[in-house]
């Protein structure tokens, strides 16, 4: 493991650069807790209760916020996704319905009862399952090639995968309100 | 990017004392070479009670307070903890029970009545702390300023800030506010040199908290914690106060609510009761009402625990919480550390070892235990110990009023601190000069059933039309878990101007007043010291001086004798006026004079043999 040096740290260093990592969806959390235990030690208020410059005390509240905030990030797969696109700034395209699921939403949802809303609900999450599995193979392919055009159509899925699950929520709420009537 | 060159320095300075401020007993201890001591109260013992009142005109503290609870039931004032960052409105259902008159200034601030003034919760505290830093004082036999200081971990910013601000008024330099559960962990983490994921269930007088940690390689992570500030040892014995209150009233017709010292004497019989009830299976209370009217009552183990268990099961759910919180479950907890003397209590044992389906760990004394870790803290931040490092989070949830009251959560709970948020307000009707802000603590969506922080003014703002300022408000958690508020306007690049006026707590203005206040005391205290150390030099000159005036008489120059005589008046007018500066120089010149004195009575003297 790389020495990881706390001198060039600011508050503007992204999040990625204070472990010193490559921007990457995969990450080990054993070695990422490593890198900021090792970190924190070095960085924490605590080791500079005695400095005589008191700006330096301030600094190290600085930094070890911005230690806290990229550890917090990077530690969830969700929150290091959306953290990435914003790195890279990519534009946030709108969630897409695909046509087939939204017709067939409208016709069903009134009936919660019925064999066809069991049925779209089931090949909703199939749908669900299934981007899900796109959306890893795009992160793969992201983390091995650093191809930024594979950043857009993760964006994208994200979307997809967001509205889908807002639309799951529905269903499930739907469906149970049935059930306790 | 700059590159600074940020490098730790560690000096050398072992005095840090840690010390548990608690809500029945405090205690003070030290690290030397590397192992935590609990330094001796200046009564002898490894316990402070957090006892306060007024003899005879003299601050008494400690067992000698603790004494006094029964005869001087108004004056005596304990669990002081349970008031300290709150308002009167807060504190309505405990000061039912409390002998001593709480009641509340214009602003709403707490404050006791003792003899001839008022003290505020912080005053009592700090004077708890006080004793604590002479009782360290006089064991280690040198002069101590810092400190590290214990709060409960579900202690909210007002109570933090009125600790540390206690600190400050005892004249300790607090170094760090540290979270006692956390602290706990440091000492079992020194003791039993072990890894893993503990959970700390601190119960003590006042308060419950529960904190979930990852022990890792000197690393104290701090997962989640939870916690009830209302509930603790105070409030079992609270629970048995209220039946055998009731039965009194049946039974002798006395209302012992009416009379300051009936609740005192029946508090103590429900405390002695509880104490009792850990070790045996009943107790036999004798409470004597005065005038021959005794409530003899017997008190059964099994009883008692009906009495408590719906309390106690409320420490079920913050620990529920507090594994939700950190993504485990109880399988994932390798060991339940006890801390708080509350934990001697045996169903208090079996409820914390139901809810994480393990027999708890029992070998750190849960009364020294947090005192033991507050020393370790400060040993760590003196930088005698470079391998542990605490990394703690925030308890409870912090935020805005937004439009509606509706609470807007800036950093949620359970934040790794130190943290900061960012926030930009902006006017709402042309040519505003100022902001409200209103920041609240806690976890509920409307900000009236949270717990209101400060409000902030943002001032001298540009007069300029609604909507066009963008004001950047920098909220920053240090590591003591309390709130830094800067603002900045993002259009001209200056800081902007802010007043912080803290709900339940002192200003800036009043600590400063009050610090004024306490410096001027010490120091016409050590003018005092000073003049009594003149005084008793310069009396036996005076006298011995006096004593020879005759012989002057005799034996000197006329001139010589009264220069004596008129030397001896003076100092004696100096010692009446109290001036040490002329006492002093007087008896210097006295001695210098009748030196030429002594010789001529000892020639003379020698020649008569």
């Amino acid at each position: 493991m790389a020495l990881v040096s706390p001198s060039n740290l600011d508050t503007t260093t992204d999040y990625f650069s204070v472990f010193e990592l490559k921007p990457s969806f995969a990450l080990d959390l054993t070695d990422l807790e490593r890198r900021f235990y090792q970190l924190a030690k070095s960085l924490h208020p605590d080791r500079f209760v005695n400095h005589p410059d008191p700006l330096e005390k301030t600094r190290s509240i600085e930094k070890m916020s911005l230690l806290n905030h990229a550890y917090q990030t990077l530690k969830s797969s969700s929150l290091r996704r959306d953290y990435l696109l914003e790195y890279f700034r990519v534009p946030q395209s709108k969630p897409f319905l695909p046509a087939d699921l939204a017709e067939e939403w409208f016709d069903v949802q009134d009936e919660p009862a019925s064999p066809q809303f069991k049925a779209f609900s089931k090949k909703l999450n199939e749908r669900e399952a299934n981007l899900k599995v796109q959306l890893e193979n795009l992160e793969k392919q992201f983390d091995q090639t650093g191809n930024v055009e594979v950043l857009e159509k993760i964006s994208a899925l994200v979307q997809n995968v967001a509205y889908l699950r807002s639309l799951g929520r529905d269903v499930a709420l739907k469906s149970e309100t049935h059930s306790h009537v | 990017m700059s590159h600074l060159n940020q490098k730790p320095i560690h000096m050398s300075n072992p005095d840090v004392i840690g010390i548990d401020l608690g809500t029945t007993h405090s205690l003070v201890a030290i690290v030397e070479n590397g192992v935590p001591h609990i330094l001796l109260s200046r009564e002898g013992q490894r316990l402070l009670p957090s006892v306060f009142t007024i003899l005879d005109g003299k601050p008494v503290l400690g067992f000698a307070a603790k004494k006094e609870k029964l005869r001087h039931a108004s004056q005596t004032v304990f669990s002081i903890k349970r008031l300290l960052g709150k308002g009167l409105a807060d504190v309505a259902e405990l000061q039912k029970h409390l002998p001593y008159p709480v009641t509340a200034d214009a602003q709403g601030m707490i404050q006791i009545l003792l003899g001839d003034r008022y003290y505020t919760a912080i005053e009592i505290s700090a004077l708890i702390l006080a004793e604590l830093k002479k009782a360290a004082e006089e064991d280690l036999g040198r002069p101590i300023k810092k400190a590290v200081i214990t709060v409960p971990a579900y202690f909210n910013d007002a109570q933090r800030q009125a600790t540390r601000t206690a600190g400050r008024l005892a004249g300790l330099e607090v170094l760090r506010i540290v979270n006692e559960p956390t602290a706990a962990s440091l000492a079992y983490g020194l003791q039993e040199k072990r890894e893993g994921i503990i959970a700390v269930y601190d119960l003590g007088g006042g308060t419950f908290d529960l904190s979930i940690l990852k022990l890792h390689q000197g690393i104290f992570e701090v997962l989640a914690t939870h916690g009830d500030t209302e509930l603790g040892g105070d409030d079992l014995d609270r629970a048995l106060f209220k039946v055998l209150a009731k039965e009194i009233q049946d039974e002798k017709g006395i209302d012992v609510y009416a009379d300051p010292e009936w609740r005192a004497r029946l508090l103590e019989g429900c405390e002695a009761a509880k104490c009792e009830l850990s070790e045996d299976d009943e107790y036999n209370l004798d409470l004597d009402l005065g005038g021959e009217v005794h409530f003899k009552r017997r008190i059964f183990k099994t009883e008692f625990e009906t009495m408590i268990r719906p309390l106690l099961m409320k420490t079920k759910n913050a620990c529920l919480i507090a594994l939700k919180d950190a993504g485990l479950t109880p399988a994932d907890i390798t060991d339940v550390v006890l801390v708080g003397g509350s934990t001697r209590i045996p169903l208090v044992k079996s409820i914390a070892g139901e809810i994480f389906g393990r027999l708890p760990n029992v070998s750190m004394n849960p009364d020294e235990v947090v005192a033991a870790g507050a020393a370790i803290q400060g040993d760590i931040l003196a930088g005698g110990n470079s391998d542990f490092l605490l990394l703690d989070v925030v308890p409870l949830s912090l935020g805005i009023e937004t439009y509606g009251g509706l609470m807007s959560v800036l950093i949620p709970r359970n934040t790794r601190i130190p943290t900061s948020a960012q926030e930009q307000f902006t006017t709402f009707v042309d040519n505003q000069t100022g902001v409200d802000v209103h920041v609240y603590q806690g976890e509920r969506e409307k900000v009236e059933e949270n717990r209101s922080l400060a409000r902030f003014k943002l001032w001298g703002i540009e007069p300029n039309p609604a909507g066009f300022p963008r004001i950047e408000v920098q909220f920053q958690i240090d590591a003591d878990g309390i709130l830094q508020v800067s603002a900045k306007d993002l259009r001209t690049g200056k800081e902007q101007s802010i007043e912080v006026r803290p709900s339940f707590g002192l200003s800036e203005d009043q600590v400063a007043k009050m610090l004024d206040d306490a410096e001027k005391a010490t120091s016409s205290d050590l003018e005092f010291r000073r003049w009594i150390e003149v005084k008793t030099q310069a009396e036996p000159v005076l006298r011995a001086a006096e004593k020879k005036l005759p012989d002057a008489k005799r034996l000197l120059p006329e001139l010589e004798f009264q220069k004596i005589e008129s030397l001896c008046a003076s100092m004696r007018q100096s010692i009446v006026a109290q001036d040490p500066e002329k006492t002093q120089n007087l008896k210097y010149e006295l001695n210098h004079v009748t030196m030429r004195l002594a010789e001529l009575i000892l020639q003379e003297a020698l020649k008569k043999r």
